[in-house]
């Protein structure tokens, strides 16, 4: 699975630590982090609250384009 | 009252959480398996292993319920008369071998060994077939009701509209 680079761009935008979406979103902050090194597949619902937190879209954060 | 208890996982964890509770069930099973086969071989009474017995009907139970109930055959292998066959010649012959060196360390008869080897391994062979095939034909079964209950509920959710 590819790196979330959207992610961690989004949230280092708003300058929030991986810890402080962590709480945000009510996860630890190896989810985050495994979200964002691709190596976790978030459910639609944990998709849902951390773009709520970083006020962005689905597509923003976690729509692939394709090549 | 009784206080609810509240999960300290995310979704994640939980999923890592399974992971290694599947880990330590599989682990478990396989060690009682194998308890249950090297008690035997070494001469162990009905009465000395029906605790192992028991736990690994139980637990054997349970986890075909749970299957069936949600509809799963297997992780990874689909269906095959032939794997089971040779999964049922296994077993089989695991559990003739253990019976024929109990029987060989208790009375020191080899053809007579040999015989209650030959009859346990057959027995469980058919046992073991049955029971894979009579899982197949419940699991069939539920697949059905699962997926006719889903149209049911769709065309409730059609008939609303």
């Amino acid at each position: 699975m590819a790196k979330n680079l959207k992610l961690k761009s989004a949230r280092a935008a708003l300058d929030l630590s991986q810890k402080q979406l962590a709480e945000a979103v009510g996860v630890s902050r190896q989810t985050i982090n495994a979200i964002e090194q691709g190596e976790y597949n978030p459910t639609i619902h944990l998709c849902r609250s951390i773009c709520r937190a970083l006020d962005k879209t689905l597509n923003d954060l976690f729509w692939e384009e394709e090549l | 009252m009784k206080k609810e208890k509240i999960c300290q996982l995310d979704e994640r964890q939980l999923q890592q959480y399974a992971a290694v509770n599947t880990v330590v069930a599989w682990t478990a099973y396989g060690v009682l398996c194998a308890a249950l086969l090297i008690q035997t071989a070494l001469g162990s009474t009905f009465a000395q292993i029906a605790g192992e017995l028991v736990t690994l009907l139980a637990v054997s139970g349970v986890m075909i319920v749970g299957y069936l109930k949600y509809g799963i055959w297997d992780k990874t292998q689909q269906y095959s008369l032939k794997k089971n066959a040779l999964l049922s010649l296994a077993a089989s012959l695991l559990a003739g071998a253990a019976m024929g060196i109990s029987s060989y360390r208790n009375y020191h008869k080899p053809v007579g060994s040999l015989a209650a080897a030959v009859f346990v391994a057959f027995f469980t062979f058919l046992l073991c077939i049955a029971a894979i095939q009579l899982c197949w034909a419940g699991y069939k079964k539920r697949q059905r009701w699962l997926e006719n209950a889903e149209d049911a509920q769709e065309s409730a959710d059609r008939s609303k509209d």
